[in-house]
């Protein structure tokens, strides 16, 4: 096996000293040592099939998608982990910003080489693998990563849960998902533990292997999360075994809380990171203040910028990401150069160091998983006869969701939400429609004429028309 | 089934919290139209399953499941009157 990948290293290392500990659970079950024999046949059809191009790994969470995952990176390749739900348009522009690409489908192991007569792109010699992300702009983008930062995202893990070689994460989100990747594979490569992997997450699964006491780690998104404790509120056993919940990619409601307490018997962490940087700020399962995001884990430093409050949250890693890769260049400007990178999120920090992300610096919402781009939202009201400008904002629901809030400026007081929502669900799929509006005779501006946005993010209360309807969530 | 996918419609709005009339959904493509991934897959299936008192089996988990409304519906209909024969 080609030993250039620390990823790669860094397996056969803990192979070495855990031969027949149990990297992988689930339907198979592989030992170390007999994971590192199934990643080196992958490992051979890759160099020889992929031609040098990046491999995109697509399927449910499986053995042969770890595998793959290693095989790529041990044939050298440039890895590119892509959900189930990947559009027909995300794939065509993949191929537009990496040129061939080998296709693995980690579900049934087949794998196809796309867009063979493309332009090879290159890849900087410390690249390990892609994550698709929109960032903070809400434009689809692949965040690129060393291999480094995965096992340092890993230590942050080791170093601030304790993972050991006895624990077992049960891994029932897509490990094409950074949070997923970075906990599970990440955390199992530095630590030697177990991977239990589920095809999917299926409510009634994860209780039953929750229960038997399959796990003694469980990674969640809060939905999940809140699949899980309905799940439980059979009144049956609660889990056994079970050590962290680590509830990820989405803020932890105080009512989640209570629900994850009283159901699943402990404390949830909660754990705040982005696929740039992966896993940055969290806890690891104490009471903390309602509605902190946490601290800065182990090896991890944040900082707030900007004189008012809440500031811009920036956060510097050992390992930054590489950049964003286009199809001439790899784009590494949110990275400063003294290795400072911008979150896109605002923040305040109490006087016990706990850190509050309290919503989104610029574009780029985020809802149930999905990603709204404000700047979409305001072209499709703008174009309504009657509204002379538009400003689009997200903000928080009682799930730690982002609202879409439009605010409209008209002339007129005869436009109603029904015709502007009208008017927008001819350009909107139904999910990008905003949720609160509020009408105004005339926005506040700056000195230059334009929106002043911040009066909007910052909830203050410039002249309006008239209050709209709230969404049921308000 | 009409009366099947008006519930959908209704429980699809309901459990994806969309600012729209259940009216408004439309038949085909709900995949793309109304932003379910994998995690909302399973909002829906959970939720329609307490509304329809009907297991949806693993093997059965898919998008393409909740991708049309007649799919879906004819899916909880056939689920339906499997589980009135066993009793």
């Amino acid at each position: 096996m080609n030993t250039d990948s620390a990823l790669v290293r860094t397996f056969l290392r803990t192979a070495q000293i855990y031969p027949e500990g149990i990297f992988l659970d689930g339907e198979q079950s592989y030992t170390y040592r007999s994971a590192a024999e199934q990643i080196t046949k992958l490992a051979h059809q890759f160099h020889s099939a992929a031609n040098g191009s990046p491999v995109v790994i697509h399927g449910l969470n499986t053995s042969t998608w770890v595998f793959s995952f290693l095989a790529a990176r041990a044939a050298g390749l440039v890895v590119i982990p892509f959900s189930p739900e990947t559009t027909t348009e995300q794939w065509h522009e993949l191929g537009e910003t990496v040129g061939p690409f080998y296709v693995f489908d980690a579900t049934h192991g087949i794998g196809t080489l796309t867009n063979p007569a493309g332009k090879r792109r290159h890849f900087p010699e410390r690249a390990g693998f892609c994550l698709p992300t929109s960032g903070s702009t809400g434009v689809p983008r692949l965040a690129l990563r060393s291999d480094e930062s995965l096992l340092i995202e890993g230590e942050r893990y080791l170093h601030g849960f304790g993972f050991a070689p006895a624990d077992r994460i049960l891994v029932a989100l897509p490990l094409c998902h950074a949070f997923v990747l970075g906990l599970a594979l990440g955390g199992a490569l530095v630590s030697g533990c177990t991977l239990y992997l589920t095809p999917r997450f299926v409510p009634r699964v994860a209780q039953r292997l929750l229960r038997e006491g399959v796990a003694s780690i469980v990674p969640l998104v809060p939905a999940s999360a809140r699949l899980l404790c309905a799940a439980f509120r059979d009144g049956g056993a609660q889990p056994q075994n079970l050590q962290h919940i680590v509830i990820g990619a989405g803020p932890v409601s105080p009512e989640l809380e209570r629900h994850v307490v009283d159901r699943l018997g402990r404390v949830p962490a909660r754990n705040y990171g982005s696929s740039e940087t992966g896993a940055t700020l969290g806890t690891i399962g104490q009471v903390v203040p309602d509605g902190v995001t946490g601290s800065a884990l182990p090896g991890v430093e944040a900082a707030i910028m900007g004189d008012e409050r809440p500031g811009s949250l920036f956060i510097r890693v050992t390992a930054p990401f590489l950049g964003y890769v286009s199809p001439t260049a790899i784009d590494a400007s949110r990275v400063s150069p003294d290795g400072w990178y911008s979150t896109g999120d605002f923040a305040t920090q109490d006087a016990n160091g706990w850190i509050t992300v309290t919503g989104r610096l610029g574009d780029g919402l985020r809802r149930g998983g999905r990603f709204i781009q404000p700047a979409e939202v305001e072209r499709a009201l703008k174009n309504h006869p009657e509204v002379t400008d538009v400003v689009v904002v997200g903000r928080r629901d009682a799930y730690g969701e982002d609202i879409v809030e439009a605010h409209i400026e008209t002339a007129t007081t005869r436009l109603t939400i029904e015709h502007v929502r009208r008017h927008a669900a001819q350009y909107l799929e139904s999910y990008k429609l905003p949720t609160v509006w509020h009408f105004y005779e005339h926005f506040p501006r700056t000195s230059g004429g334009k929106p002043d946005r911040s009066r909007f993010i910052r909830s203050a209360s410039p002249t309006k028309l008239y209050e709209s309807e709230k969404s049921k969530e308000e | 089934m009409e009366e099947i996918k008006s519930a959908l419609r209704e429980l699809l709005v309901d459990t994806l919290r969309l600012p729209i009339a259940p009216a408004q959904i439309g038949e085909n493509d709900l995949i793309t139209q109304l932003g379910i991934d994998s995690i909302g897959l399973m909002e829906i299936i959970t939720q329609v399953e307490n509304k329809f008192h009907i297991i949806v089996e693993e093997d059965d988990l898919s998008p393409s499941l909740v991708n049309s409304l007649d799919t879906f519906s004819a899916y909880v209909k056939a689920k339906q009157r499997a589980a009135a024969v066993k009793q």
